[in-house]
């Protein structure tokens, strides 16, 4: 697509960090003639391939895309299977709303389950249906007779899951390798422990009113030198000004939110806009035990039945968060990715999309502001940020 | 094509003079007296002095009901410069946004003897349309398997007489006046927000109305601009968020083209793209209007595609409404009434951000 803002010559596009936002990115396509190529017993997923922008109506397309389809054809039609060394079998407990592990066996158990004191590990519905979905598990009934179908698993772990967007949500992601994990507030507003109550500095306070009421002060003076109105006078009114700096900290005058403020206390958040899965990027040296900080929170809401959040329900969730960035990011970053920020997974009808939200404040930011040109003293930098 | 120095040609960010103090260098006495003459003498002259001022002009349109405004414009050609060149305001009415109609009129017709001065936007995009219409041209002739013949393909050089009578048009005698100048048929449209702003917050433009040729002052131009008194009316929280994005040194244009609000750029539109782009939201203190005023999911995944699309961040402005905005004294009073809060929304890939 044409950029239509692209009339000016030799402009740099200011991208974020590494993150291009491809309009035709979202469905992730495999090259499937790379599988033919590798053979069929591949280890790995093959990479994306390349999308043409257009179609050139060339016979060399034609056959690009027969060769394609030929190879997803057969790629599907491959037989799917896992060694019993690898397979799991547990048994479901309606009451508990979990499945116990009788076999613990393959490479699922570095992230999934939750081992008691006994040392049985016990799995969440969510990963019972997703273990069941792909084939690893076997599951049988609290008697431990009968085999549950995945039919009736679906049956018996959904309602526990907390509903089926979240199922999905979690499946989706841990589909692409996130490591998925129930967030404290899945069932519902978590009071936080002992948080640090703000201590209000009322001397700071005091001084911060008294340097701005003496700065409205001089301007309004300035004014009156001027000779204008000052009720609709000009707030950068005529007169000698040193700076553009003086000029813009003049024309602040309207309140806004800053992070800069006093800490802020957790509020209780409303459903649906709660954290239900905290994920970390997929590496190896994942603990349960000792997970860390998540990477990412998703909060899942239904399409249908929910619009988007209120600034207060939103307001709300983002004080339960902790910041995204330490005192080392760059103006950029808190501004693209937010002081604080949480990704809300949308399910619609099944289709899920992800939209990150991040709380920023525009006026806590200041950019780069050029003196005149005539001016010998060296560039205005920015203060520093606590 | 050179490249133009564009810290030269856009030196101020706002259309209004700074004279900053002069470094001080406390064991040299030379500098000491030219410090203290820029801080005490120059201040004392500078006040006699009248700050530039730019003029526009009004339409009304009057229905039995009241008037409204339809436009306002800046006619002259060196206000028209002055305003774009510091600040970026405006549009220009022949223009995609910067004011070059003269230019590239005077270019088309040849009128100055030798190179005219300056490469429009316009000319920078016509030509990399041009060069990438040639290379999709040569590219599908490849693919073809024909071997692209150079002088088949591109036409024979044009001679000066023939290629000049290619770029004249029949209704350029009615661009000349009587006397056989070009006419200035160019006006900077501003926004509403963007004349209230240099009206008010600058003071550097005077509007006069265009068929009464009155001074329109800044009560009555207020008293104009808003539709009605009530709270969130869309000029006022519209010209709040304008206020604060300039207040803190953003240049901020409007942003239709990409189905938001504003576009807010770090220094202005030839420095580079537009980072964010601004959708202003009304929030009222009453919750039960907050979430009946609440906004689909489906709205937001367009709205994110389209300034995704472009490589913009989409910011939602909420802009807090007080309950009514009868009594102040001073405009800054009643825009002290309103405060902002911003969250930005951005599409998440999970396979991108998985590494």
């Amino acid at each position: 697509m044409d950029d239509l803002d692209k009339d000016y010559d030799n402009v740099p596009a200011t991208q974020g960090r590494g993150e291009q936002e491809d309009a035709e990115s979202d469905d992730e396509q495999q090259d499937w003639r790379m599988l033919t190529a590798m053979g069929s017993n591949r280890r790995s997923l093959p990479k994306r391939g390349e999308k043409e922008y257009e179609p050139t109506g060339s016979s060399s397309d034609r056959n690009n895309l027969d060769e394609s389809r030929q190879a997803m054809y057969i790629a599907l039609n491959g037989e799917r299977r896992h060694t019993s060394k690898v397979h799991i079998s547990g048994i479901w407990y309606p009451h508990l709303r979990k499945a116990k592990v009788l076999v613990a066996r393959g490479p699922h158990f570095k992230s999934i389950g939750k081992a008691d004191s006994n040392g049985i590990i016990w799995l969440l519905p969510e990963e019972v249906i997703y273990l069941m979905e792909r084939g690893s598990m076997s599951l049988y009934n609290a008697h431990g007779d009968t085999n549950i179908s995945l039919q009736g698993c679906y049956a018996a772990c959904l309602g526990a899951c907390h509903g089926h967007e979240r199922y999905l949500v979690y499946a989706h992601l841990k589909r692409l390798g996130f490591i998925v994990q129930r967030a404290a507030s899945f069932d519902g507003y978590v009071e936080e422990e002992t948080v640090p109550k703000p201590t209000s500095n009322q001397a700071q306070k005091l001084w911060n009113f008294l340097v701005q009421k003496f700065a409205s002060f001089c301007i309004g003076l300035r004014c009156v030198f001027a000779k204008k109105i000052p009720s609709f006078g000009p707030i950068v009114c005529g007169g000698l000004w040193r700076s553009y700096d003086s000029i813009y900290k003049a024309l602040q005058i309207i309140p806004f939110y800053s992070h800069r403020g006093p800490i802020v206390t957790p509020k209780s958040t409303t459903a649906p806009f709660r954290v239900a899965y905290n994920i970390w990027k997929p590496r190896p040296s994942f603990k349960k035990s000792n997970p860390g900080e998540p990477d990412f929170r998703v909060v899942v809401v239904n399409a249908q039945k929910d619009k988007m959040p209120t600034l207060a329900q939103a307001d709300a969730l983002f004080s339960t968060l902790p910041t995204a960035h330490g005192s080392t990011s760059t103006s950029q970053q808190r501004l693209r990715d937010g002081y604080k920020n949480v990704i809300i997974g949308v399910v619609d009808c099944g289709i899920i999309s992800f939209v990150k939200f991040g709380d920023v404040s525009f006026g806590d930011e200041r950019i780069f502001e050029k003196k005149a040109a005539n001016s010998t003293t060296t560039k205005y930098r920015p203060t520093k940020k606590q | 094509m050179k490249k133009r120095n564009l810290n030269a040609i856009y030196t101020n960010p706002l259309p209004v003079e700074v004279v900053p103090l002069p470094p001080l260098v406390p064991h040299n006495p030379l500098s000491v007296a030219y410090y203290v003459y820029q801080l005490v003498f120059v201040p004392f002259v500078w006040g006699f002095k009248r700050r530039r001022r730019f003029t526009a002009y009004l339409e009304l349109y009057t229905d039995s009901v009241s008037s409204y405004v339809s436009s306002i414009a800046v006619n002259s050609y060196e206000d028209m410069q002055g305003l774009w060149k510091a600040g970026f305001f405006g549009k220009g009415t022949q223009s995609r946004s910067d004011p070059t109609w003269e230019l590239r009129t005077a270019k088309r017709l040849q009128e100055a003897s030798g190179e005219v001065e300056g490469v429009a936007p316009e000319e920078v995009t016509a030509r990399r349309r041009a060069a990438r219409k040639k290379f999709k041209n040569a590219r599908a002739l490849a693919e073809q398997g024909i071997v692209a013949n150079n002088t088949a393909m591109e036409k024979v050089e044009t001679s000066e007489e023939s290629r000049r009578q290619a770029l004249s048009r029949s209704e350029d005698t009615q661009l000349r006046d009587s006397e056989g100048k070009v006419r200035r048929l160019e006006k900077l449209q501003l926004t509403f927000q963007e004349a209230f702003f240099l009206a008010y917050a600058l003071d550097i433009i005077d509007i006069y109305d265009d068929r009464t040729g009155d001074l329109v002052a800044v009560p009555y131009l207020l008293g104009l601009l808003m539709p009605d008194w009530s709270p969130d009316n869309s000029f006022i929280i519209n010209y709040v968020a304008y206020h604060h994005y300039r207040s803190h040194g953003w240049c901020i244009r409007n942003g239709v083209k990409f189905g938001v609000d504003y576009l807010l750029y770090r220094r202005g539109p030839p420095f580079s793209h537009a980072e964010f782009g601004v959708i202003v939201v009304p929030l009222y203190s009453d919750e039960s209007k907050n979430q009946l005023t609440r906004k689909d999911w489906s709205w937001s995944s367009g709205v994110n595609r389209v300034v995704g699309g472009v490589k913009k961040v989409l910011v939602l402005c909420y802009v807090e409404v007080p309950d009514c905005i009868d009594k102040w004294h001073t405009v800054e009073e009643l825009l002290q009434k309103y405060k902002v809060r911003e969250l930005v929304l951005r599409r998440w890939i999970p396979s991108r951000n998985r590494d």
